[in-house]
């Protein structure tokens, strides 16, 4: 069986890559189940997504926790430890995809990844800059781990036609034809970019592996005390204490030649990151801002840009 | 027929289309919302003709319901967790009134602490209300049990909701292959509806849900609710064997799982069960134990008849409520128990485990630790305490992070 472990952040289109892979997989004749795990459901937030792949029957169900393909859309996310646990869990002889303007020897470096590890990176973020003028990357995603599994070009079109027939429609300027064209374009270039794996025969060679799986002792709980055991915030402003700058793709800029005082981005930011100086005027506090867009889009006078980050600051 | 890959909340709105189902009172909630979203959108695009109306709350969405199916319109409504334990006082009304309907309900765990992932607190704790209730494994069940759930429910000799029960996101959004058969087919295993006693109609008045302060006779109306109910597991084999003819695929009320020449018997529900079978082959190819499995698809009414004819001889059973019953233990480990109590060849050793609460998967290791305790058991070993929670060092880690971040003491 092959597993794959999709990462990435809300907005990123996660969900649908997933969906897309899934559906060129199950046109391909295999045995397919995908899912996406998600909290928040917002933009900025962390979502995974799951599909394994076989010839044989698929009993298995749920997290995978041992992955042969992880597809990393995000990259700083890998930077918050509960994520980096990812690396360190991938299957022997296994497949990193990493969506980055870096190349493979400084994310080995990065990120200590050994040899026996596959790593192929590709810049995605400004191919999808490029043709679809978005940080949207589904098609693109898809179109990468479709190439490195040695997937048919046709039937990647096919899915993608499948899979965002219902998000297109919804389009409410009519231009459902010319957004996925480009999507196919975006799964094209992306595809031809690159170079097919031999991960693909391998692993589905092996459809009865188990998942590797961390052997960890079960524990009996004692009652403790309320102080402990209630589920309550003790300790306010916490908050604090999680910097999310990793969710963070793009960040609100704000022109203070524009900005006329009135104080909505900061009644409307959901995460607080945007506070009033003693001029009264806002200011985004970078650690918490996750680039949900909604500064961006409710600024009465424009005077907010969001602007792609290429780096952790 | 044809084979698609969806999902158990699009498994689900494909059964209600090829129900052919003419309304369906709807409220929002997470994991279930996409069930409804793809129903109204049906109904938008007139690829389902029926009636989609959006209520204020799932009280009154349970209310139109149950009124709906007696005015003999198919019905189906769906809902989660917080959704269905706001229904609660209708849930018991409509089976009351003997309203034949679909209920879907997509697991969710109950707050607080509010969860977006499953555990069978909310479709459990309503289990006396007399819904019949069916628990999917995979996305196929979740689609051929809703079918199953009306030709139960309109049956003359029935005449009382039933409630298909999907966990949310192990099913909800998981998509696999699934059968999806043509319509005549469905139209042959169901016929159509046709309200025989009891129903709404405006050329013969008739008075409904009337009031009975009688204690004898509200006796009498509860009992009967009782009696028709354990009915359904007498029916169900024809239901079942229909079923099979037309559609090629089988359910029991029960399934077993590498059980016939098992020593020691896993119990599970829902869709945990497919990755309790993956720990069982495990366990039989890698530990050489001698492991089965079995999973009780009909919760209500409850096979207990059933069960004891599975279980009885074998050396030890463990039981895994995804639930917790507050103060009492798992929900379902008691009735597997009164099951067995009085009969012969019951298994001495019948354990309770806890596990998957609020989606906590539950890992090998888990599975491995419950075969050992069960073992021990046998052996005349007992644990210690009745109930056993399946929580791991590392679950234990995750939660003293969040405590010490959250203001707390611990060690
Ligand atoms: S500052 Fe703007 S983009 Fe950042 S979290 Fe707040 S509203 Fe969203
Ligand atoms: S919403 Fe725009 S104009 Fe108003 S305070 Fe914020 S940046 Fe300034």
């Amino acid at each position: 069986m092959l597993r794959i472990t999709l990462l990435g952040v809300g907005g990123q289109g996660i969900k649908t890559a997933e969906h897309i892979i899934g559906r060129v997989a199950f046109l391909h004749g295999y045995n397919v189940q995908d899912q996406p795990l998600y909290g928040a459901e917002r933009r900025g937030t962390p979502v995974f997504a799951f599909i394994r792949i076989s010839n044989t029957k698929i009993l298995s169900r749920g997290y995978i926790y041992s992955t042969d393909f992880l597809v990393v859309a995000d990259y700083y996310s890998l930077l918050r430890p509960e994520l980096h646990n990812f690396l360190k869990r991938i299957k022997k002889g296994g497949i990193i995809f990493f969506n980055t303007v870096n190349n493979e020897h400084k994310v080995r470096e990065e990120f200590n990844i050994s040899d026996t590890t596959q790593i192929v990176t590709f810049d995605l973020d400004s191919m999808a800059k490029k043709i679809l003028n978005s940080n949207v990357l589904s098609s693109g995603l898809a179109g990468a781990v479709c190439k490195i599994l040695d997937f048919d070009l046709t039937k990647l079109e096919e899915a993608i036609k499948i899979e965002t027939e219902e998000i297109l429609s919804s389009d409410e300027h009519g231009n459902e034809l010319s957004q996925l064209n480009k999507n196919i374009e975006l799964a094209k270039s992306t595809f031809q970019s690159l170079s097919s794996s031999t991960i693909n025969n391998m692993i589905l060679s092996r459809d009865n592996e188990y998942e590797d799986f961390e052997d960890n002792k079960i524990i009996s709980l004692q009652n403790h005390h309320p102080n402990i055991s209630k589920n309550i915030i003790t300790n306010t402003g916490n908050t604090m204490q999680v910097i999310r700058k990793g969710w963070n793709l793009f960040k609100p800029i704000i022109d203070y030649d524009k900005c006329t005082k009135c104080r909505i981005c900061f009644v409307y930011c959901p995460d607080s990151a945007i506070t009033i100086d003693k001029q009264n005027f806002p200011q985004v506090n970078y650690n918490f801002c996750k680039s949900c867009n909604i500064c961006y889009t409710e600024c009465p006078v424009n005077a907010i840009d969001m602007k792609r980050k290429n780096k952790i600051d | 027929m044809t084979e698609d890959l969806v999902t158990g909340n699009k498994a689900a709105a494909i059964a209600v289309k090829l129900c052919n189902v003419d309304y369906i009172p709807a409220y929002p909630i997470t994991p279930q919302t996409e069930i409804i979203e793809i129903l109204s959108r049906w109904v938008l695009e007139k690829k389902l003709d029926a009636k989609f109306v959006m209520f204020e709350s799932e009280h009154s969405m349970v209310t139109a319901a149950g009124a709906a199916s007696l005015s003999g319109v198919r019905t189906f409504t769906a809902t989660s967790s917080q959704g269905l334990l706001y229904a609660t006082e209708m849930l018991y009304n409509v089976v009351g009134w003997r309203s034949p309907f679909v209920l879907a309900n997509v697991s969710r765990g109950v707050s607080s602490p509010i969860t977006l992932l499953p555990d069978h607190n909310d479709v459990l704790s309503i289990r006396d209300t007399g819904f019949i209730q069916i628990h999917a494994e995979t996305c196929q069940d979740v689609l051929d049990s809703i079918i199953m759930g009306y030709r139960i429910s309109e049956d003359p000799m029935v005449n009382i909701p039933v409630l298909v029960n999907l966990d949310g996101f192990y099913l909800s959004y998981t998509r696999e292959k699934v059968d999806i058969p043509d319509s005549n087919y469905v139209s042959e295993f169901l016929p159509e509806y046709i309200p025989v006693s009891g129903y709404i109609n405006a050329k013969n008045a008739s008075s409904l849900g009337v009031a009975v302060l009688d204690s004898s006779a509200y006796s009498y109306f509860r009992y009967q609710l009782h009696l028709t109910t354990l009915n359904v597991l007498k029916m169900y084999g024809d239901v079942s064997k229909n079923f099979e003819k037309i559609f090629g695929r089988k359910y029991d009320l029960l399934e077993g799982y590498m059980l016939d020449d098992a020593d020691y018997v896993i119990v599970i529900t829902n869709s945990f069960s497919t990755i309790a079978k993956e720990a069982v082959d495990r366990l039989r190819k890698e530990y050489g134990k001698n492991v089965g499995l079995l999973k009780i698809r009909m919760i209500r009414p409850f096979p207990s008849d059933d069960i004891w004819k599975k279980l009885a001889g074998k050396k030890g059973v463990a039981v895994i409520d995804q639930n917790i019953s507050v103060g009492g233990g798992g929900i379902l480990y008691p009735e597997i128990v009164s099951s067995l109590y009085n009969k012969d060849e019951r298994p001495e050793t019948i354990l309770s485990f806890i596990g998957g609460l609020g989606g906590k998967k539950i890992t090998f290791s888990e599975f491995r630790y419950i075969i050992s305790v069960l073992e021990e058991a046998v052996k005349g070993n007992p644990p210690i305490s009745k109930t056993m929670l399946l929580f791991t060092e590392n679950d234990w880690n995750t939660v003293k992070d969040m405590l010490k971040m959250s203001g707390k003491e611990v060690e």
